[in-house]
């Protein structure tokens, strides 16, 4: 086997040496051994950088890597094929929640005012307040602890008189 | 295979092997040298690549698990705004009963 080799420029000298069949043949199956291209192999020993092995590298060591590398490989391909429809059902539920802080500002504007015109208390509102700003500040980035509060809400019924819930979070 | 093999390399690369051409016939047959070489540089690359797989899966785990979180929460503040909607919409439409029945007297 004749190796010719150039850096591609015209009128180039270009370096040629001959190399026996049999090793040019094991050269391929080094090459493949370790998963690299039969050019860098070759590159690596024409020019002589050479590495040593300082660490006894045995081939079991190379498979459990290679082992431990693909498991890790499918974890997270498939962490990535769970992710995408996740994220896009949780944005398409916080746009709900959006809508539902818009509708229920106006609905406690309008509250606050006939509770003034009927000289009733006003109500407290802090805990729904709290879940309309965390969603009308949402942009799109899913946060569970931000939000102007972070703190839940608290369950429905009386939820308007601040009754605490019923033991969940 | 009496063949020919072509390799491109940089002209720097190329201009070193003609100053080093006496030497290359020798570095052909260090094919032991070749093998522990490679063996060295797939060790490096598997241990890098693992490192790497393993931050990036520990933030999508992360991630992952804070939407898990986030879409629970949002569920159920869902649930409960509909709920607040709901009373709110029954009071509002009581008190402007009231004010129209205070606005006749």
């Amino acid at each position: 086997m004749r190796i010719v080799v150039s850096s591609g420029k015209r009128l180039e000298r270009k370096v040629s040496l001959e190399i026996p069949d049999r090793d040019f043949r094991r050269i391929e199956e080094i090459a493949e051994k370790y998963g690299f291209r039969i050019e860098e192999a070759v590159k690596i020993l024409l020019t002589g950088d050479f590495l040593e092995d300082e660490e006894g590298i045995t081939d079991e060591r190379l498979e459990e890597l290679e082992a431990r590398m693909s498991e890790l490989e499918g974890k997270l391909y498939g962490l990535e094929g769970k992710w995408s429809p996740l994220k896009f059902r949780t944005y398409y539920l916080a746009m709900d929640n959006q809508n539902l802080a818009i509708q229920l500002s106006a609905m406690i504007a309008q509250n606050k005012r006939l509770r003034e015109k009927l000289g009733l208390p006003p109500r407290d509102y802090e805990r729904v307040i709290e879940k309309i700003q965390y969603y009308l500040n949402f942009g799109g980035e899913v946060n569970p602890e931000g939000g102007p509060s972070g703190r839940r809400p608290r369950r429905t019924q009386g939820a308007l008189r601040g009754e605490p819930s019923s033991g969940r979070r | 295979m009496a063949g020919r093999f072509e390799l491109r390399v940089s002209p720097e690369e190329l201009a070193r092997l003609r100053r080093e051409r006496g030497l290359l016939k020798e570095r052909l047959r260090e094919l032991e040298k070749l093998e522990e070489t490679l063996r060295v540089l797939r060790y490096r690359y598997l241990l890098e690549r693992i490192n790497e797989l393993e931050v990036r899966l520990r933030e999508m785990e992360e991630h992952y698990n804070s939407l898990v979180e986030f879409e629970r929460m949002a569920t159920e503040d869902k649930k409960w705004l509909m709920e607040v909607r709901k009373e709110l919409s029954r009071e509002n439409h009581e008190l402007e009963g009231r004010v129209k029945l205070e606005n006749r007297s």
